[in-house]
């Protein structure tokens, strides 16, 4: 397993802390983030990898930042939380359209 | 039954042409995109983000839920024209990868395929969160 390096971070988001003023407080772990060209050869590497299968080896698999598992299940925190403000915040719209 | 109703409505409302009540404002842009709407078209970029998908193939890579990640993959055997698919289930949890798939054991993740599908998983975020919705990836905040 590669060793996950702490300097990315993803942003920590609460489904809960969703106000709609459209506002997040964010708790990020440090200050550091993944430069843009880390994430371009990600993206390039694992664009590579046409085989349709994850369980095939990426080739010319370049220097990729590898995130925590925390790391990782923050993302699907926040996606998720991404999509609740999005349908929560057009209902609040909807409710308020009808009240006035 | 329209009828009916709008005879109620006439007579709790006390207005006869009540066609203005009965449509909703068209200033209000109001795009009822469910959750699961919202996460298929997560899948549409998850899907692309492996490279082309062979005709008459069809993939989805989507986040169900905060620790949850979907693969499916449907395609159609040449010799023997039926469809075969693989619903590939990861879980996140605080010590690894958890694959699960139909028929086989769980087995935690290793190797090639933890790195590919944790490099998947931050190309996903980025993208999703820019291009579905418009937030900064590094900083969760509206983008301008």
């Amino acid at each position: 397993m590669p060793v996950p390096n702490n300097e990315y971070h993803i942003p920590r988001i609460e489904a809960a802390e969703f106000g709609h003023n459209d506002r997040i407080d964010l708790h990020l772990a440090s200050e550091s983030a993944l430069p843009y060209d880390q994430i371009k050869l990600a993206r390039e590497a694992v664009t590579l990898a046409t085989s349709g299968s994850m369980e095939q080896p990426i080739p010319a698999q370049p220097e990729a930042e590898i995130p925590t598992f925390a790391q990782l299940r923050q993302v699907g925190i926040n996606l998720r939380a991404f999509s609740k403000y999005e349908v929560d915040s057009r209902i609040n719209l909807f409710s308020n359209d009808e009240a006035a | 039954m329209p009828s009916v109703f709008r005879k109620a409505l006439q007579l709790l409302t006390g207005v006869e042409d009540q066609s203005s009540l009965l449509k909703l404002p068209k200033k209000r842009p109001f795009k009822a995109l469910t959750e699961r709407e919202l996460i298929q078209l997560e899948s549409e970029i998850g899907a692309e983000l492996f490279g082309p998908i062979p005709a008459g193939n069809r993939r989805e890579f989507f986040c169900l839920d905060a620790i949850t990640w979907i693969w499916y993959e449907e395609s159609t055997d040449v010799e023997t024209g039926k469809q075969k698919s693989t619903t590939t289930r990861y879980e996140i949890h605080d010590n690894g990868i958890l694959k699960a798939q139909e028929g086989a054991q769980y087995s935690f993740l290793e190797g090639d395929e933890l790195k590919n599908l944790s490099l998947a998983i931050q190309m996903y975020y980025e993208q999703v969160a820019r291009k579905i919705y418009k937030r900064d990836p590094r900083t969760g905040q509206k983008l301008a």
